[in-house]
């Protein structure tokens, strides 16, 4: 195989890895903390699924958030994600849940300290997303362990786009 | 009754144990907390390690060198794992040493001499805290090897709950005011178990708010007692 082809090769094989995580915010997030130093092109070749705007649109955010900073015009370093610093209880919810094998809805709005409203959302989203399911009426039991990044709850992310859209459209 | 973590004396001499360890920079920190079982170590070690972050790990039967490791790149983040001793080790140091963060790991009584050696390397290494927490088994292992004991900051015990831990309880997540003879009662029936008292604490509850009393009375937790003894 010439050196062109295994290049190709890893490049496909990169492109998949980004591509299996569940959001387009994660799918860059992942090709950032894997170029480390990056500019948008190198970028956009490992995640070239998305639009150039969306792209650059989640590259403006990070910068906002501290996520990435500027080094030089056009090119950014990945710094790491600020959520570790700034925990929220979704952060909080997320960590106890993976600790446990097994575990009821008390025990986690007990030692989460969140309303129990926010802690059953925020399971039914994990239920959904099929890292937990549901043994019995408050009692869960986690399936599959993808790792300390809390999900992201997409399902009401994308409820809140809509209603944003729709609040802009009345006004 | 309240859903809420209360802070018992146990939970009070862990947060004491690990503020000490924090200011502890240039030293390395093992720190041990052993107890029996319902005695509330795991509820505080994940209580904690929930809310400040910290990385948590539970020890398993016939966990490796290997395997240990690879927990513990998982739980940092480290991808790809290492699929080697040395580099999943040196991977680990590198991530501690960029960004030092706690580490928790419950029923560390399973783990045999080889794997606490593996601790203490890295608690050498990298002067980030070790909490271990485990049964008694856990001290015996840990001051077989002067090494290790002698890198311990504190071991601290989880006693069985005491009469004011059950009268802190009862006001905070019942707001109920009991008396010291009556959380005596209590203590002596659950035998320091937090679990019986809870479950104790929540019948004197219901009795209090269908005897419309404004206070509990001795005969409210006799009730109780007697109530959670039938099916044992």
């Amino acid at each position: 195989m010439t050196s062109s082809a295994i290049a190709r090769k890893k490049l496909l094989a990169l492109r998949k890895k980004f591509a299996a995580e569940k959001t387009m915010t994660a799918q860059v997030r992942a090709a950032m903390r894997h170029l480390r130093t990056f500019d948008f092109l190198s970028l956009e070749h490992l995640v070239p699924q998305h639009p150039e705007k969306r792209i650059r649109g989640v590259i403006e955010e990070f910068r906002r958030t501290g996520e990435i900073k500027s080094i030089r015009p056009g090119c950014y370093e990945y710094l790491g994600n600020v959520r570790h610093v700034r925990r929220t209880k979704l952060d909080v919810i997320w960590h106890l849940v993976r600790s446990h094998r097994q575990f009821t809805t008390d025990d986690i709005e007990r030692l989460s300290g969140a309303k129990r409203d926010t802690v059953l959302e925020y399971l039914h989203c994990l239920r959904r997303l099929e890292f937990i399911r549901q043994v019995k009426r408050g009692v869960w039991q986690i399936v599959a362990d993808p790792g300390p990044d809390t999900p992201v709850n997409t399902a009401k992310c994308a409820r809140l786009k809509r209603l944003r859209k729709e609040k802009k459209g009345d006004a | 009754m309240k859903n809420v973590f209360v802070h018992t004396q146990n939970v009070k001499n862990f947060i004491a144990a690990m503020k000490e360890s924090e200011t502890v920079r240039k030293d390395p920190a093992l720190l041990a907390f052993i107890g029996q079982a319902g005695r509330g170590k795991t509820s505080a070690a994940k209580f904690f390690s929930a809310q400040n972050g910290w990385v948590y790990v539970r020890a398993l039967t016939g966990w490796s060198e290997l395997w240990m490791m690879q927990d513990l790149c998982f739980e940092l983040r480290i991808d790809p794992i290492p699929k080697r001793k040395k580099p999943a080790f040196e991977a680990v140091v590198k991530s501690l040493r960029k960004n030092p963060r706690t580490i928790v790991i419950d029923e560390a009584d399973k783990m045999d001499a080889t794997l606490l050696d593996w601790i203490r390397d890295l608690a050498d290494i990298t002067y980030v805290p070790f909490a271990l927490v485990g049964e008694k088994l856990l001290a015996r292992k840990m001051q077989r090897e002067r090494r290790i004991w002698s890198r311990t900051l504190r071991l601290v015990e989880f006693d069985p709950i005491s009469a004011m831990d059950i009268i802190f309880f009862a006001k905070q997540a019942a707001e109920l005011a009991i008396s010291a003879q009556q959380a005596e009662m209590l203590r002596a029936a659950s035998d320091g178990d937090f679990r019986l008292v809870a479950r104790d604490i929540r019948r004197i509850e219901d009795l209090f708010a269908v005897n419309k009393s404004d206070k509990v009375t001795d005969e409210m937790v006799k009730t109780a007692i007697k109530m959670g003894l039938r099916g044992r």
